[in-house]
């Protein structure tokens, strides 16, 4: 168990940013990270990896990011993308303004991108994820993924102009 | 930088270093007293295997286990630097890899029970092209694998055998030091990290060499899901480890199963001495072979498990003739006595077994076998030949079987029985 506490307290920091950034609704990032690592948990005896540890959890939170934008889409359900308010409703420090600002259009940025471009950008860009890794992860081609990565870019190269200093 | 480049800056400020929610303390702990929760019930659920199932696991994955304990310690000889204020410092680590091209490590292991002197080289992978290699030489077996394409040859010299696989394909009771050997690039400071994080009772300890008077650091560990064992000791003035065992069991208990005496680094090795030159008149096995072997495999299971022995029996049989040199074969042999036991054949289950047992003599782990066999004796009343195999069986698979369950625990009661009789 100690085992798992280490490889939680390492990955946990990467997790909760490609979480944070490919959910619509900030409350979810603890459900997600918790219904990864105890599916992770209930594969010892079975489990196998093909490529990183990190990887592979990457693209587990992204998939259960994907599936619960998902349901809270079907639901009705969709708080305010990037709006920054926390689930514990305390308030924020006055320093943190201005990066609550710009993640908010960041975030709704992201959110204007087609899931799998959304995907492939957050997991090359905060998971540091090859193409490569990331291709073998979703079963698609390595082409398919640059190309999704390459149109998620410009789109979000378009929809940032002029938001945000770049 | 070009608005590509600052895109993705933006993008890691955002939720990388800034992520909105680090999380609480109440969090962590929900979280993983859950995981926790969670993986208790799956090792447990794991360690339900059957009989016959775990037999078959150990007894297939026998030659890759043994390769794949040599790759873990080669991977630490290769890998290992020393941080003396705490830990490992991991990128410490890397920079040693690029450090070192290759080594070579003289020892002795076991092979089938048999303690051999084995010759170790390794080419450590080269980071862009992930591309590492390992020959390993002894007696009675030639392995020589290269990491890039994960192919790996076996060569048999006595039984003029060439197989051709892929790595640790069926490591299920390895399989994590299989997952670290399978973190891309194998051979990398990944497997050290997983090392790290997988063992629960690392232990270091800094002693004076009483004989030369330098510093060392000792280190131990051990595995239990896989049970084994691992201890080292590192040169605290190069930062490379000098020697390493590996045992089969919790304790170090024994002799190792891999025991590193010499590691020369760095030396003069030819390209081509990693690649492996198919000789003449061998016999080679493919993958192909392997996974048609496992399909007849499958098939003889059900008819077995639908009750139609014979042709069940002859589905093993077609098994054992396609591949007789792998460890399916020799389950498929056992498989072939137990259809001849259902269908009241009981003089040729025994034949069966003593052939079974003639052809694989040189291997361990064949107690089911011998149980079978020793049953078969007991029901025919011949009880001095069953002692005998019972106790066999207990030889044969010392240290492979759990104590405490079947066959050892059954054969032992079988002997009790007939000693008190």
């Amino acid at each position: 168990m100690d085992a798992l506490r280490r490889i939680y307290e390492k990955y946990k920091p990467d997790l909760l940013g490609v979480a944070g950034a490919l959910l619509n609704d900030a409350t979810a990032l603890e459900d997600v990270l918790h219904d990864v690592f105890v599916r992770f948990a209930s594969q010892a005896g079975c489990f196998r990896l093909n490529g990183s540890l990190k990887g592979y959890l990457a693209i587990c939170v992204a998939n259960r990011a994907r599936n619960i934008n998902r349901s809270n889409r079907q639901n009705g359900y969709e708080t305010l993308i990037g709006t920054g308010a926390k689930s514990s409703g305390r308030p924020e420090p006055s320093q943190a303004a201005g990066f609550t600002e710009r993640r908010r259009f960041v975030a709704g940025a992201l959110a204007q991108l087609p899931q799998e471009q959304r995907q492939v950008v957050v997991l090359h860009v905060l998971s540091s994820l090859r193409f490569r890794e990331i291709a073998q992860q979703t079963g698609e081609s390595v082409n398919t993924v640059q190309s999704r990565y390459r149109y998620g870019i410009t789109k979000l190269k378009s929809l940032l102009n002029g938001e945000v200093d770049l | 930088m070009n608005r590509a480049e600052k895109i993705k800056e933006l993008l890691y400020k955002t939720f990388h270093e800034c992520p909105e929610d680090t999380g609480s303390a109440a969090m962590d702990e929900r979280i993983l007293s859950d995981a926790s929760t969670s993986m208790k019930q799956a090792i447990a659920a794991y360690q339900q295997i059957c009989p016959v199932s775990k037999w078959r696991i150990i007894m297939r994955t026998r030659t890759v286990k043994l390769t794949t304990a040599a790759a873990v310690l080669v991977a630490a000889f290769v890998l290992i630097t020393w941080d003396r204020s705490t830990a490992w410092s991991f990128e410490q680590t890397i920079t040693a890899i690029k450090q070192l091209n290759n080594l070579q490590i003289k020892g002795r292991m076991d092979y089938w029970s048999e303690p051999v002197d084995f010759n170790c080289w390794i080419r450590c992978p080269d980071q862009e092209s992930e591309l590492g290699a390992m020959r390993l030489e002894c007696e009675r077996m030639t392995m020589v694998a290269r990491f890039r394409d994960e192919t790996v040859y076996f060569y048999w010299p006595r039984e003029k055998v060439v197989l051709i696989t892929k790595q640790g394909s069926e490591i299920e009771d390895l399989k994590f030091w299989y997952q670290a050997a399978q973190m891309s690039p194998w051979l990398t400071g990944k497997i050290v990290e997983t090392l790290r994080l997988f063992t629960d009772d690392w232990k270091q300890t800094i002693v004076t060499d009483p004989e030369s008077g330098k510093e060392q650091v000792h280190v131990t560990c051990s595995y239990r899901p896989s049970n084994t064992s691992i201890s080292f000791i590192v040169d605290t003035e190069t930062n490379l480890i000098e020697r390493g065992k590996m045992w089969m069991n919790l304790q170090r208990a024994g002799e190792p199963q891999f025991d590193g005496q010499t590691v020369i680094y760095n030396q003069e090795i030819p390209d081509d001495f990693f690649e492996f030159q198919i000789p003449p008149g061998v016999k080679i096995i493919t993958q192909e072979d392997i996974e048609q072997c496992r399909v007849l495999l499958k098939k003889a299971e059900d008819l077995f498990n639908q009750k139609k022995y014979a042709e069940a029996m002859e589905a093993y049989r077609q098994v054992h003739d396609k591949c007789p040199h792998l460890n399916i074969a020799v389950e498929a042999s056992m498989m072939v006595g137990i259809c001849h036991n259902r269908l009241g054949e009981y003089d040729k289950e025994i034949e069966t077994y003593l052939t079974a047992i003639s052809e694989y003599s040189l291997r361990r782990g064949l107690g089911w076998i011998y149980f079978y066999l020793g049953h078969a004796y007991m029901d025919k009343g011949q009880n001095d030949k069953a002692l005998e195999a019972f106790e066999n069986c207990l030889v044969s698979n010392e240290g492979i079987s759990e104590p405490d369950k079947f066959p050892l625990k059954d054969a032992r009661e079988y002997i009790a029985k007939i000693k008190s009789q």
